[in-house]
């Protein structure tokens, strides 16, 4: 694969609008949460969840609107507007944006009559933003579960690579819905407290929202227009266990991550950092920690961190939302630690997870998204110079 | 871009009836599997038609076989039972299994599961994922992504769904929203190997004023420089046809096509309708090649063709 420049991105997380936002929170893991506003959650056993707060929201929607679409067509413009595309209407700018549950945002407002009046039943997805932009590129909506926010970048990739535009938007997003919270409960997933990944106290999930969108260009062309180069996506490996829907497997896990090395032409001893998955779940991350072993072997694991203990899982928001730590890391060089880590779970071997940032070594990371339904997608990034070296 | 395309050599269309009813020949037999649990009626109808259209086909043990989807519906019915259920009795009364089941991307991850498909698993979502599906499935080959990938559109709407889409601009006057699905299965392009139809091309144009002759001479120099004979036009837009099959309208048209007596020639599939955006996939038939297949006027499976 051509190597592909991040030349911008736009974020939404409960900790604001902005990277700088964004990166605080994963640093200092200070919990911004605001409270979830579409009704009263009592009936869920386990109804601690990580919202985007109001005034944050006000930004971006009103209540009542189609969320998924507000939030879409505000990453897309941030992206878009940092990476700073040539207006030329020859330069072809496609999007795919990706969400776990955008068809589900309509049947819930439908069931609330509080809600319903705002949301025209719609045959697109709502994803890919129509007012204000035209696309001179491929567009598309995906929906692969929680890898989502990795495989829609992945298949962006492939278009500039042949060539089909010159720069593509592409992340993933999702609005917290009562039908995920309720859907999290009833698989007993949810965790009433903190999110704990890597932890022998570790209990489940802590749902949130959000996302994070990429602009993304060939990597030869994003320097010839002196772009900003914030990262170089180097490879991906993208599978499915074709197993159960919600378990995941270390087979299928660590075929995606033995993919993702060999198409960056990346050795295993070249990472410097792993942004995992890392749900808090006991099954996710023992599955994530074999799978990663089955790949690196006998040799010491990199460091990793798992971002969903600062700011809880946003589904198709979290794979996107990880590679953009992994870009704001190779930029500081530091990578944040798992917010609250106070040792890791013995059961899970020697692993190097802390709660402190430590600096990065090897200026390559990689990053880990798996969804229901098996789906695995696993990225290979690294800042410029280190995308030279190996290329 | 230089690419000898990608060959169909599969392809399979089910419908419901014109009053809804699903047949119990389009279905897969089982209504639960030991790894998925309780099946859908999507899952079941699309399973159904993948395993028609990779009957016979040689796989190798550590075979990378991907699916891409396209949906509208996707399984909201079941999203929308899991709230009424939760909110009329309790979290207690709802199935473990709603949630998964539930998103869009369910009936992909079933298929794969019961067909043993380990390779990219996608589903996209809208009006027009049937044919995105197809044209993404074609990159992934491009790619090496994938040895080959089963790819078109589903769509089985619940009564909810249909009510809410008899709400939008587009659908309130079509004659009836039904269930359906056309799948294609597709590799790279290889001389001498027996195919269906060969994709030529696609491409996208996000405009108010949709100027067909464009849209078809960008899909042909997706892949091919030199375009040949005008191609046939299928020009798809909710809510012109009697019977409506939402992301599943386009994929059956195609799979129409390629099984007609009489379709020999290059064909322009195109979407449109979904604001200003159309896309349009250009495939060329080869009609010396097409034989012992049917249609999906009559329900049956494409049996013909040699593994890919």
């Amino acid at each position: 694969m051509t190597p592909v420049a991040v030349t911008g991105f736009g974020v939404l997380s409960p900790n604001g609008t902005t990277a700088d936002a964004f990166w605080t929170s994963l640093m200092d893991g200070v919990d911004r949460r605001g409270a979830w506003q579409k009704r009263p959650l009592d009936l869920y056993p386990v109804n601690n969840v990580i919202s985007i707060p109001e005034d944050t929201w006000q930004q971006v929607a009103e209540i009542g609107d189609a969320r998924t679409s507000a939030m879409a067509a505000f990453l897309v413009d941030g992206a878009r507007t940092s990476a700073a595309l040539p207006a030329d209407p020859d330069f072809r700018v496609g999007c795919i944006l990706a969400s776990t549950t955008a068809g589900a945002e309509s049947v819930e407002h439908a069931m609330q009559p509080r809600l319903s009046n705002s949301l025209e039943p719609r045959i697109d997805s709502g994803l890919v933003p129509r007012n204000g932009f035209r696309w001179s590129g491929p567009t598309a909506a995906l929906s692969t579960a929680c890898s989502s926010g990795l495989v829609a970048p992945a298949m962006a990739a492939e278009i500039l690579d042949a060539g089909e535009a010159n720069a593509m938007i592409a992340g993933g997003l999702d609005v917290l819905l009562e039908y995920t919270i309720c859907g999290f409960n009833s698989l007993r997933l949810a965790t009433g407290e903190t999110c704990r990944p890597f932890s022998a106290d570790r209990k489940g999930v802590v749902l949130s929202e959000g996302g994070a969108c990429f602009s993304l260009e060939p990597l030869a062309q994003a320097r010839a227009r002196a772009a900003p180069i914030r990262a170089v996506i180097l490879g991906y490996g993208l599978n499915c266990d074709a197993g159960h829907p919600t378990a995941p497997s270390a087979a299928g896990i660590s075929r995606a991550i033995q993919d993702a090395l060999t198409m960056s032409k990346v050795a295993p001893d070249l990472i410097g950092g792993i942004v995992t998955h890392g749900t808090g779940t006991p099954t996710n991350d023992s599955v994530e920690i074999e799978a990663l072993r089955l790949v690196f072997g006998a040799s010491p694991l990199p460091p990793l961190m798992s971002l969903k203990a600062a700011i809880g899982h946003s589904q198709a928001g979290a794979g996107a939302s990880a590679l953009l730590a992994a870009i704001l890391s190779l930029k500081n060089g530091i990578m944040p630690g798992t917010a609250r880590l106070d040792g890791a779970d013995p059961l899970l071997g020697s692993i190097d997870a802390t709660a402190q940032p430590r600096p990065l070594g090897q200026r390559c990371l990689m990053i880990n998204a798996f969804g229901f339904g098996g789906n695995n997608c696993v990225f290979i990034v690294g800042d410029e110079a280190f995308a030279s070296r190996v290329q | 871009m230089t690419h000898p395309g990608f060959a169909i050599r599969r392809s399979i269309a089910f419908r419901s009836e014109s009053d809804g009813a699903i047949g119990e020949w389009i279905l897969c037999p089982e209504r639960r599997a030991p790894k998925v649990g309780v099946l859908t009626t999507q899952a079941r109808l699309v399973v159904e038609a993948a395993r028609r259209c990779l009957a016979g086909v040689e796989r190798p043990v550590d075979d990378t076989i991907g699916i891409s989807l396209g949906t509208l519906c996707g399984a909201n019915d079941v999203a929308e039972r899991c709230l009424q259920t939760a909110h009329a009795t309790g979290i207690a009364d709802v199935s473990a299994s709603w949630y998964a089941t539930g998103l869009p991307n369910s009936t992909g991850g079933v298929v794969a599961s019961m067909a043993g498909l380990r390779g990219p698993n996608l589903t996209l979502l809208g009006y027009q994922a049937g044919l995105d599906a197809i044209i993404m499935a074609c990159r992934i080959l491009r790619a090496g992504g994938a040895q080959c990938m089963l790819a078109g559109g589903f769509d089985v709407p619940g009564n909810g769904e249909i009510a809410r889409l008899r709400n939008a601009p587009l659908l309130g006057n079509t004659g009836a929203i039904l269930a359906g699905v056309g799948l294609v299965l597709l590799t790279n392009q290889k001389d001498g190997a027996n195919h269906l139809a060969t994709v030529v091309g696609w491409s996208y144009r996000d405009s108010e004023d949709t100027d067909h002759d464009e849209l078809i001479d960008s899909a042909i120099r997706t892949l091919q420089p030199t375009p040949s004979s005008p191609p046939v036009r299928h020009i798809l837009s909710p809510g012109l046809c009697r019977h409506e099959y939402l992301a599943a309208t386009c994929p059956i048209r195609l799979v129409e096509a390629l099984t007609a007596s009489d379709e020999s020639g290059l064909h322009a599939f195109i979407v449109e309708g979904h604001g200003p955006r159309s896309v349009c996939l250009v495939v060329d038939i080869d009609g010396n090649i097409r034989r012992g297949d049917a249609g999906a006027d009559d329900n049956r499976a494409d049996d013909a063709g040699d593994p890919p």
